[in-house]
């Protein structure tokens, strides 16, 4: 299985991928913008992509949208890991094609085991 | 005394002028048919002697004919021829009155003298001219003749005469002194009448001077008693109008005095004192009141001044209000003074006074109005108290009728909205928050604001000048002379909205800025920690795994706040929706199992078929608090129990532990912040202080009641209730309300994040 984590700091994005990699036995493929996501997303053909929320330029939200608007990448899980779900926005972000939610600081023993029982839930 | 009976006195009226009038008239009948009766025997004697004229002239006239003729014989004188014509038709002429004259029932008499006169008559006219053509001889020779044969027919008219004669008298009276015994009567009549009417006359003064005259007196000498207040004479016991009229006027003196009796009664018991006063202004008379209301005995009172009773600083105003009833002698106004009591102390009075000027005594009636004055002076200390508060409330406040007019507005309103009272009185409330539906003049009514007591709304208001805000609005009803009105308090909170808005943000920067490097360094030492990234040494594997502990810590403590700012100022979010218990109850062990474990500590829990009306997750919250609590408290190979009740509208759920128990002391303070048995159980057992004030929080959300029992020694039963689910599926009610860090969808089971406290 191949991740892609876009995030715009650094360290969330290694946690991440330390957690993914080492302990899920996942493949991991980083980017540090919404742009570079889509277009990493593009290139890597990722199985599913762990987006960040709050982003400068080009937030969670807006990248999810370019994302579902891009051929070839447009029918990608996202997932969202995010330092704030307001219950309101979980039903929005569902709508828009999020297919879950999980939330910052995140356990990386099991951050894995999480994002494939979402995958599997839908 | 035999009572005596009386008609009307139209009755006795009419008898006293019926009686006489009748026998005036019976005498008047009397002596009409008495001079009826005395005309027709003066007609009749009239008849008679009329007929015994004419007869006796007749009878002359026939007579002194007979003579003529025998004259004219002896002397040859024709003058007597003459004379015997003259006297033959002066016979005749009383013949004829005769016949005239006759009546009906003599006319027999009258024809047979008829006949015996014809014959007398062609006799004597035979007799004439047998003598006018003889000589003196032969006239001589049948003279004798003549007179023998003339006798007989003379005689038979004279018979005839006296027989009618006979018959007249006869008819005309047995008593020839009939008409003088007639002439008696009537006198003896006219004499029986006057006297009859004198005595009548006697008779009616005395049924009038006893009837009518004697009571009439007595009733006149009535009212004179009554008006010196003496006892009255007997009642009258006619029937008629004047002993009706003394019956109404000893009823009416009865009533009087028992007017006169109560008026005393209410005199002596009245609660005011009832006084007169005389020219002088001294008091003549005092009702028992004065001893209660002023003090003094009645009797203290009588010739003692009234201005004396009065307080030096309210005499010259009740002097001169005495002195305006006296010279106005109109019905006055009451005014006030204060008088001094016996003891000293002051009491208000309200006097109402009239001056009676013929009994030239001023009457007053003094009442005491002590109380209301104090009354009175607290209800106006009242009124400035609320005015002042009013005036000076920090908060908005419109006063409103049932129509939502306004009606009053204090000055905090007038700022608010940039009007002057003036200008709002009277106008719609909705002129103030046109972009309230509701309050539309056109749909506006009491309900309207029936609907809005005891609850506190967000609304949109606009100023005088157009700047809109909002304000927090609510309704209070109070009743007035004037109808209910609506008090609403009205807070402009245009500055909390900044406030809210600033905290949100500031949240939001908390839970992102904070969590972004801490996400980094949890996530970190976790992987060091577990051994994700090469074997550590002991000393190292030891200070990772403290940074790790202390870590989870700091991101529980800020999780915890965040969560229970937002709780108390109920702006954490919500999702509730019907779902059955037992999962969550399945999660909640699931989530401390490995705490559990680490302290070794069985939790066991029941199930139940029910379901609750409910936020899953924060359901799951409550329960890992108090599960993780239980545990933390718990000995070692201890039992932890998860209790399930269903009660009639809610379910109770009892976490149980069998631990060292709750100080009575504490137990009222478990759910407060911050607040934990022992100051050094944070430090020894961990926790933030927050998380029963958390579970708290989310119960009550829940419409719910939380709790605890316990005993030192033996454990703690922490319990919560929340409603049951309804049997209606119902869409879930989302709380659209600021931000949450609710983890949803998937919970992340972080098995050391726990809340530990006590």
């Amino acid at each position: 299985m191949k991740v892609l984590i876009i995030d715009d700091e650094d360290d969330i994005r290694s946690v991440a991928a330390l957690s993914l990699g080492i302990l899920g036995g996942v493949e991991v493929v980083e980017a540090e913008s919404g742009r570079d996501g889509i277009s990493k997303a593009a290139s890597e053909k990722p199985d599913v992509i762990l987006l960040d929320m709050m982003m400068p330029e080009m937030d969670g939200v807006a990248t999810l949208a370019a994302l579902r608007n891009t051929q070839g990448v447009e029918s990608i899980p996202v997932i969202f890991l995010t330092a704030r779900a307001m219950s309101s926005e979980v039903e929005n972000l569902k709508r828009m094609g999020a297919k879950g939610i999980l939330t910052k600081p995140f356990d990386p023993t099991i951050l894995a085991t999480q994002v494939k029982a979402i995958l599997e839930a839908n | 005394m035999k009572p005596q009976k009386h008609n009307s006195l139209s009755k006795v009226g009419l008898l006293i002028v019926g009686i006489p009038l009748c026998f005036q008239l019976t005498c008047m009948g009397i002596l009409g048919w008495l001079l009826q009766a005395q005309m027709e025997e003066m007609q009749r004697h009239y008849h008679v002697r009329v007929m015994q004229e004419n007869m006796s002239a007749m009878i002359k006239s026939a007579l002194d004919a007979g003579l003529s003729i025998a004259k004219y014989k002896w002397k040859g004188n024709p003058e007597y021829l003459k004379q015997f014509d003259d006297q033959i038709g002066g016979a005749k002429a009383a013949m004829n009155a005769l016949k005239e004259e006759g009546k009906p029932n003599e006319r027999e008499y009258i024809d047979r003298m008829s006949a015996d006169f014809d014959q007398l008559v062609v006799f004597s006219e035979q007799a004439r001219n047998d003598v006018a053509g003889e000589s003196r001889l032969e006239a001589i020779g049948s003279s004798i003749h003549l007179k023998k044969a003339g006798g007989k027919i003379l005689n038979a008219l004279q018979n005839d005469v006296a027989e009618f004669e006979a018959e007249l008298f006869t008819d005309a009276s047995e008593d020839p002194k009939a008409l003088a015994h007639h002439t008696m009567k009537i006198a003896l009549l006219i004499f029986g009448a006057a006297t009859g009417s004198c005595v009548m006359a006697f008779m009616v003064h005395r049924t009038f001077s006893s009837n009518i005259t004697e009571r009439l007196r007595i009733l006149t000498d009535n009212t004179f008693r009554l008006a010196r207040s003496e006892s009255l004479h007997p009642p009258d016991k006619g029937t008629d109008e004047i002993g009706h009229l003394d019956r109404v006027f000893h009823d009416m003196a009865n009533a009087l005095a028992e007017a006169a009796r109560k008026e005393r009664a209410v005199v002596q018991h009245a609660l005011d004192v009832i006084c007169s006063v005389d020219a002088e202004g001294n008091f003549s008379a005092v009702s028992p009141a004065s001893a209660s209301v002023w003090g003094y005995a009645p009797e203290e009172l009588v010739g003692t001044r009234l201005f004396e009773l009065v307080t030096p600083d309210d005499l010259a105003q009740t002097q001169l209000a005495f002195k305006r009833i006296r010279d106005d002698e109109v019905d006055p106004l009451p005014f006030e003074s204060k008088v001094i009591r016996k003891d000293g102390t002051i009491v208000h009075i309200l006097w109402s006074a009239y001056w009676a000027p013929s009994e030239e005594s001023m009457f007053c009636v003094a009442h005491d109005i002590t109380e209301r004055k104090l009354a009175e002076d607290q209800l106006r200390a009242s009124e400035a108290r609320v005015r002042s508060i009013f005036e000076s409330a920090p908060v908005a406040l419109l006063v409103l009728d049932e129509k939502g007019a306004v009606k009053l507005m204090n000055p905090r309103a007038e700022g608010m909205f940039d009007y002057r009272f003036e200008e709002l009185i009277d106008r719609h409330i909705s002129e103030l928050m046109p972009k309230v539906p509701e309050f539309d003049q056109a749909n506006f009514d009491r309900d309207t604001l029936e609907k809005n007591l005891g609850r506190v709304r967000e609304m949109e208001a606009i100023s005088h000048h157009g700047r809109c805000f909002p304000v927090e609005i609510s309704f209070d009803r109070y009743q007035t002379t004037e109808g209910d009105r609506y008090l609403a308090a009205v807070l402009d909170v245009t500055e909390r909205h900044e406030v809210e808005r600033l905290k949100r943000e500031f949240v939001s920067t908390v839970s992102h800025e904070l969590r972004t490097p801490l996400t980094a360094i949890r996530g970190s030492l976790t992987l060091l920690a577990v051994g994700a990234l090469g074997k550590l040494g002991d000393q190292a594997d030891k200070a990772v795994k403290i940074a790790e502990r202390n870590c989870l810590r700091l991101i529980n403590l800020i999780n915890d706040l965040l969560d229970i700012e937002k709780l108390e100022a109920g702006k954490l979010e919500m999702v509730f929706e019907e779902a059955p218990i037992v999962p969550i109850v399945d999660r909640s062990v699931e989530s401390v199992k490995a705490f559990a474990e680490q302290h070794a500590v069985r939790i066991e829990s029941e199930t139940a078929d029910v379901k609750v009306f409910a936020d899953s997750d924060r359901l799951v919250q409550v329960l890992v608090n108090l599960l993780s609590n239980a545990v933390k408290y718990s000995p070692r190979d201890g039992v932890v129990s998860v209790k399930l009740e269903k009660l009639d509208s809610a379910v109770r759920v009892d976490v149980i532990d069998y631990g060292r128990g709750i100080p009575p002391e504490f137990i009222d303070k478990v759910f407060e912040r911050f607040q934990q048995v022992e100051t050094m159980d944070s430090k020894k057992k961990g926790g933030t202080g927050l998380g029963l004030a958390i579970c708290r929080a989310i119960v009550e959300q829940h419409q719910g009641k939380i709790g605890v029992e316990s005993q030192i020694g033996k454990g703690s039963r922490f319990w919560f209730e929340v409603p049951l689910a309804k049997q209606k599926e119902e869409p879930p009610i989302v709380l659209t309300l600021p931000t949450t860090d609710k983890p949803t969808v998937i919970n992340i089971a972080e098995t050391n994040k726990v809340a530990e406290e006590r």
